[in-house]
């Protein structure tokens, strides 16, 4: 469960990123984040990722507050969420298999175990011929099933997305959805963050609309 | 939608009061609580760890090989750096050996009054050698030291129109150096002057002396010049490690967000300045073997020419073993000092 209590997050150069959020998302929900550019939808998304710390407020994960995690544990944290970005965020100096099984390797697996996922994790993305290439010699849509590839790999329990179809066509982007929307069924937590408001309609799930760092109810 | 109940593992929950930590999939064990299981995990654990670093050393060598030139002018760097004091250092490791043989050499000269008859100069020389700290006598008579002296100063014509002989009998006194101090040989000197008959006493160590003087400041200009290199050695690794981080922070914020550990993310780093440490060591290595040769030859003559049987000692395997040490102990300092400053966390 995801549970943000009175959260606001204000920047160096006082820019109020969030603004006193408060909401819930239980475990095994998919839910959109909405908003237009600058409404807070990627510092929330940080916030719950560890790469931002709230200027006040409380944010629970899964019965843990995340402000008392000791800087030790932040990686065994981070272990259990799966975050998607626009810009994939792929290492272009290893293959494809590489890529996804680097959060394995992160977590001292077995080589066995690592083929036995990545193969698993890549197979679901429908890219398990293409795991000797280098990422640059794929698509787009490629390349962003490749970063989700190495998001499942490590059957996070909440899967964080920020704005994952903003470089794909329409097709892809309901290809990418339609993923989401299978890992969300095996009772991963899901939190998409988008403007794209057509495919949030599509899709029909639970909609938190961020404005100016303020959720509308 | 219920949640999967496999897919809540890994998640941190509160039970009963208790907060259970997360534990990715298939890194749990079953909680048996015997000493077989805990050993199997810790086992486990051990392999996992050496699994890691083994991965990271290959990927971070495979790194350097991909970029040879870079390496290779990194290594060279480091190498001529760490080599010219190890030449210094072997150098002055030689002179410290030529001289503690001349230190062994030093002999006591004890010049008698002229007007001193020879038979009891004689005496006295043989009273003389009975003293526990002296090794050996030789005594020298007025008429020895002259047709010595005739030999070798060219003199020889106008010393034999001479009335009487100038010069006096002496005795070459050899001191026990095994058993004496610089101190006790002075003090020697000091009470072998002491005797009427003794015109005057040399110790004849006074060159020697000088040339361990010059000997200790050539050292101490080695060891500033060492210590400046290998900060300059620190520095160049430190720099090309920063850089590396710099390039690879993608990478970095990736491990990151993967949850891995600032161990984790620090260790190609590490690895890479060992082995920038450890090329640059080797290059220095085969720099200081050349130099020796290069140079033993024209030493081993002057050696020669001075009559010494002393031999140039080339650097040996403790030489060795210290330099390819140093070399990894800077690249490892280089390259902490570079990740230190980083926040992998």
């Amino acid at each position: 469960m995801i549970r943000f209590n009175r959260v606001s997050k204000r920047y160096q150069n006082g820019h109020d990123a969030l603004d006193n959020i408060s909401f819930s998302v239980e475990q095994g929900q998919m839910v959109f984040l909405t908003g237009h550019s600058g409404a807070g939808k990627s510092t929330l998304l940080r916030l719950i990722s560890l790469l931002d710390r709230p200027s006040s407020g409380t944010i629970e994960i899964n019965g843990v507050e995340l402000l008392q995690l000791s800087g030790r544990k932040i990686p065994l944290y981070r272990r259990g969420l799966g975050v998607v970005f626009q810009e994939h965020r792929l290492l272009f100096d290893r293959s494809v298999y590489e890529n996804v099984a680097l959060p394995l390797r992160v977590a001292s697996y077995s080589p066995l175990e690592i083929r036995r996922r990545v193969q698993a994790a890549l197979d679901r993305v429908a890219l398990l011929s293409k795991e000797s290439l280098n990422p640059q010699e794929l698509s787009g849509g490629e390349q962003q099933r490749v970063g989700i590839a190495r998001v499942i790999v490590n059957t996070p329990t909440i899967l964080l997305a920020d704005e994952p179809t903003g470089n794909l066509d329409p097709k892809l982007s309901e290809e990418v959805m339609g993923l989401f929307q299978q890992f969300n069924q095996f009772g991963t937590t899901v939190l998409v963050a988008t403007h794209d408001l057509a495919l949030v309609e599509k899709m029909g799930n639970p909609n938190l609309e961020l404005e100016h760092g303020r959720l509308l109810v | 939608m219920k949640p999967n109940k496999a897919n809540k593992r890994g998640a941190s929950r509160r039970t009963k009061g208790a907060t259970f930590r997360a534990v990715p999939i298939g890194k749990q064990t079953e909680q048996s609580g015997t000493i077989s299981s805990w050993i199997a995990g810790v086992r486990q654990s051990v392999s996992a760890y050496f699994r890691t670093h083994k991965e990271v050393a290959s990927q971070s060598f495979k790194r350097l090989y991909d970029a040879p030139l870079p390496t290779v002018m990194t290594w060279l760097v480091i190498g001529v750096s760490l080599a010219l004091p190890a030449i210094l250092l072997s150098l002055l490791v030689n002179a410290q050996t030529l001289g503690s043989g001349f230190d062994q050499q030093a002999n006591i000269h004890l010049y008698l009054q002229v007007d001193m008859p020879e038979a009891e100069a004689q005496q006295f020389a043989q009273q003389r050698c009975e003293d526990v700290r002296i090794a050996s006598c030789q005594f020298i008579s007025a008429s020895e030291a002259l047709t010595e002296f005739s030999g070798w100063s060219g003199f020889a014509d106008v010393l034999i129109q001479l009335d009487s002989n100038p010069l006096p009998a002496w005795v070459n006194i050899t001191p026990k150096h095994a058993q004496l101090t610089l101190t006790e040989l002075q003090q020697l000197v000091v009470e072998l002057e002491q005797f009427e008959v003794v015109d005057q006493a040399q110790l004849d160590i006074l060159w020697v002396q000088r040339l361990f003087s010059v000997i200790d400041l050539f050292q101490r200009l080695v060891w500033a010049l060492a210590v400046l290199l290998a900060l300059a050695v620190l520095l160049v690794i430190g720099n090309t490690i920063r850089m590396d981080v710099e390039n690879r922070s993608d990478e970095i914020s990736v491990v990151k967000l993967v949850g891995g550990t600032a161990a984790f993310a620090r260790r190609p780093f590490l690895y890479s300045g060992f082995y920038y440490g450890f090329g640059g060591a080797l290059t220095a290595l085969v720099m200081v073997e050349f130099a020796v040769l290069w140079i033993r030859q024209p030493i081993d003559r002057l050696i020669e020419l001075y009559g010494s049987h002393f031999e140039f000692v080339a650097p040996d395997l403790a030489f060795i073993f210290g330099l390819l040490s140093l070399g990894v102990l800077l690249g490892l300092a280089g390259a902490w000092m570079s990740v230190r400053k980083y926040s992998f966390d």
